[in-house]
């Protein structure tokens, strides 16, 4: 059984490259990625997985910066991701789609 | 002013000496707080406006120590040079009750319509009644435009609006104390337009404009139940909102199943759609209710207009979105979801007005810039601006404490910070940056035009730059007006803005003294001049290559014209000859030799145009060289000569060693001029323009019609042909002197046409 995992890059980005790695597997690569103020998102993808659990690597190449996410999936995932310069990448996990205005 | 407000000037220089320092301390015992909401008619918060005259003080009145007019000097940015009668605009907007009072006074100076400061002052209540005093924390501006730091405001309520007045002091700073007399204009203090188009998929009911504050139980308890308005909301942040009138359906149908919308496809039907849209800055927004974006049901509304060179102007929101969905078990469902529309909407307005997200206020490089350096994040606010569910305890607690409005930080940026950085279409999203400044509203009885006769206004390095100006009488009816407007240079100001530097004003080198002779110029007739936009009392203010921007402004019966904002380049210098007749053309003697049509005194003037003649000959600028030293030579030139032994002219003349010489026209300059004026005649009236090349035309017609008259009109054929080639029309060579072999309508030319 396979279940969306929908990645928001949030606020924080600009002129990033994100690269998304599953399981050691490169699942996603997007080059100039930068958040629109007036909604605080960046951007989206959505990642079919296959139920049970997952290690995600999320990379900014530019920004030297990555980290790494275990997820067990169940159901359809929202994992919301933010740069903050001196923290890093923060993530947000929930079971409901993220909102913007 | 009445004479009881001249008592309480009197008074403000006895509390000046009560007051001291401590009363902007933060234990000064000031006025309880919150303020209680006065009636509208007994505020005092509001737009006042500067009157132009000077206050009459008592005798000895501190006050006295400085008039509007030395502060206007000193403010100026153009040293001696008084400005015009008017032409300095003052506005104070001032906060101390009313709805949500920020304790605040702010205003802007106009000193022309390039350059003006901002500035704010924290106030707070002093022991005399309805009077402030404050230290200015914020300017903008050119550097030491203004230097006082501190503000005293006195006001005079009144239930009658054009009765009340204020009085603001400033001093501090080092700079002499000034003193400025205003009167009330408005109660709000920006007015703003908003228009409502609904596109034709989304029901009535959805477009959601008004809200019951207190239709759901999660609210504040002591929450005032009405039916709010988006218009309330913004008039209570401080805006005179108004509608359009133009709100109306977009067609949907031919969309086919793409009834989704990107922010290209909504910038189009902004463009299409909103009554006012126009490619300039206005307190004018646009609001689309549309059903769904692009991005789907998680995007509940958007501000999308960051495209283009007008940001700001445009919101819209989605009803088939997150917002028109209630979570499951709310209370009231229907109540949720109006109120969650009507939150959108707002908040998207918000955006319109620059106002970031809540816990973005300090986000700067590289998104854009706050508009305070140490702006702190808002991420608990109870405002409009922040998101419900991003807050401690998500929405039900953000709603257990909203009380309709926008955070005082965001109140102060609305009402007082410069209104470029907030008024739709002027700075950029998210950037405080802009050079489009308010222009006055236009004349409704002239149109002054600026132009040049040059393809596109580029002109090569060195090239001297004659500007016209076309004055055109609009008001539908005969007006009487002065022959020699244009050349009336007491009220008229023209400014010159090369881009990145600041603004320079053109100073004529001369003011004429002349009988004011009128005439009647009908609906659609002109006057026209022209001037050497190049040079000036100032010296060379077009010299440098780079783009400029010209405008004009003038004042005729008190009313204020505004010209358009004339482009223009200068090339960059292609030899070294350029560079080296640049050392020495941009002199401020050459700059006169050209505006007068030459000079047989000012030598040196004359050895800089020669050498352009002999380095680049086949220049625009050595055309207009030549031409400046051959017109003086074509009549007997008078001169004041003295004898080399005389030490200074008034010697000389006590001792009869000075004596008016002549010196005689010089045939040999026909040639010259039969090459440059009639020969290459496109040429010369491409880089003079038409009105100055018509001028020296006319110069050398009559020249010519002392020993050949079949010659003179020759020439004025020849000019004629000329310009009627450029699309000049036959009525002006109507009057020529030698063309048709007469003479009886010598000068009688008459600078008008029918429209």
């Amino acid at each position: 059984m396979t279940y969306p995992l929908t990645v928001d890059f949030r606020d924080g980005f600009y002129n990033d490259t994100i690269v998304v790695v599953v399981d050691e597997v490169e699942v996603y690569r997007q080059e100039n990625v930068t958040t629109r103020t007036m909604t605080g998102l960046a951007g989206s993808t959505e990642i079919l997985l296959d139920s049970g659990k997952h290690m995600l690597r999320i990379n900014l190449s530019e920004k030297e910066v990555s980290t790494s996410i275990s997820i067990d999936i169940n159901s359809p995932l929202y994992l919301g991701l933010e740069y903050i310069p001196q923290k890093g990448l923060e993530n947000k996990l929930q079971g409901e789609p993220f909102k913007y205005m | 002013m009445s004479d009881d407000f001249i008592i309480d000037d009197e008074n403000l220089d006895l509390l000046e000496e009560e007051l001291d320092e401590d009363e902007l301390s933060i234990d000064t015992v000031g006025l309880p707080r919150p303020f209680p909401i006065l009636p509208r008619k007994l505020s005092a918060s509001g737009l006042y406006k500067a009157s132009n005259r000077l206050i009459k003080l008592p005798i000895k009145s501190k006050f006295a120590e400085q008039s509007s007019d030395e502060f206007e000097n000193e403010i100026g940015f153009v040293p001696g040079k008084k400005l015009p009668w008017g032409f300095l605009k003052e506005d104070l907007r001032l906060d101390v009750d009313g709805r949500y009072p920020q304790m605040q006074a702010s205003g802007t100076i106009r000193t022309n319509f390039f350059t003006s400061v901002d500035w704010i002052a924290r106030l707070k209540a002093t022991r005399s009644p309805n009077t402030w005093i404050g230290n200015i924390w914020f300017k903008d501006g050119p550097a030491n435009a203004m230097r006082h730091t501190r503000v005293r405001i006195k006001v005079k309520r009144s239930w009658f609006p054009h009765q009340r007045q204020l009085i603001a002091k400033f001093y501090g700073g080092g700079a002499p104390t000034r003193v400025r007399h205003f009167n009330f204009k408005s109660a709000y203090f920006h007015p703003v337009e908003f228009e409502y188009d609904r596109v034709s998929d989304v029901p009535a009911a959805d477009a959601t404009t008004s809200v019951a504050t207190c239709a759901h139980p999660n609210r504040p308890a002591t929450i005032a139940c009405e039916n709010l308005s988006l218009e309330t909301v913004y008039r209570r942040a401080g805006f005179n909102v108004k509608k359009s009138g133009g709100d109306s359906s977009i067609p949907v149908d031919d969309a086919g199943a793409n009834t989704t919308w990107s922010d290209a496809e909504m910038h189009d039907a902004m463009q299409a759609y909103w009554s006012r849209f126009a490619n300039k800055a206005q307190w004018s927004m646009w609001v689309m209710f549309a059903r769904q974006h692009d991005n789907g049901n998680g995007l509940g509304g958007v501000m999308f207009d960051d495209i283009g060179p007008n940001h700001r102007q445009g919101t819209a929101i989605f009803s088939d979105s997150f917002i028109s969905q209630a979570p499951a078990g709310d209370a009231n469902p229907a109540a949720w979801v109006d109120r969650m529309r009507f939150w959108t909407a707002a908040h998207e307005m918000g955006h319109g007005f620059n106002l970031a997200h809540s816990w973005q206020k300090s986000l700067g490089a590289p998104y854009g810039s706050p508009w305070l350096p140490a702006l702190a994040d808002e991420p608990e606010a109870r405002s409009f601006m922040n998101y419900p569910y991003n807050v401690s305890g998500g929405e039900t607690s953000f709603f257990s404490d909203f009380e309709y409005r926008f955070s005082d930080n965001e109140l102060v940026f609305m009402r007082h910070a410069p209104s470029r950085f907030v008024q739709m279409g002027n700075a950029d999203w998210f950037d405080n940056h802009g050079f489009e400044q308010s222009i006055p509203d236009q004349s409704s009885v002239f149109n002054l035009e600026l132009r040049t006769n040059k393809a596109n206004s580029v002109f090569e390095f060195l090239e001297m730059i004659n500007l016209e100006l076309k004055l055109t009488n609009i008001s539908g009816q005969t007006r009487l007006i002065e022959n020699a407007v244009l050349q009336e240079y007491e009220n008229m100001t023209i400014v010159i803005k090369r881009d990145g530097m600041p603004a320079r004003q053109w100073l004529p080198f001369a003011h004429y003294c002349r009988n004011k002779n009128m005439s009647a110029i009908d609906h659609g007739q002109s006057l026209y001049d022209s001037i050497l936009l190049s040079a000036g009392k100032n010296g060379w203010d077009i010299a440098e290559p780079g783009n400029y921007t010209v405008q004009a402004m003038m004042t005729i019966d008190d009313e204020i014209i505004m010209s358009n904002a004339l482009k223009l380049r200068v090339g960059t210098p292609r030899t070294d000859n350029e560079e080296i007749c640049a050392q020495d053309l941009f002199n401020k003697d050459v700059g006169q030799v050209l505006t007068y049509g030459g000079s047989q005194y000012l030598a040196k003037a004359n050895h800089a145009l020669e050498e352009v003649i002999v380095r680049l000959p086949n220049s625009n600028a050595a055309r207009h060289a030549q031409i400046a030293l051959a017109l003086p030579k074509l009549r007997n030139f008078k001169s004041l000569n003295i004898t080399a032994d005389a030490p200074d002219l008034f010697t000389a003349l006590e001792n009869k060693k000075a004596a008016i010489g002549v010196t005689k026209s010089d045939s040999a300059v026909k040639k010259t001029l039969d090459t440059l004026l009639v020969k290459e005649g496109n040429a010369a009236a491409e880089t003079l323009g038409h009105i100055c090349y018509k001028q020296h035309m006319d110069t050398y017609s009559k020249y010519l019609a002392d020993s050949d008259t079949a010659a003179a009109a020759k020439t004025q054929q020849t000019c004629k042909k000329t310009l009627m080639a450029r699309n000049v029309p036959e009525w002006v060579f109507a009057n020529d002197a030698y063309a048709g072999g007469s003479a009886s309508a010598k000068g009688g030319k008459k600078k008008t046409e029918k429209a």
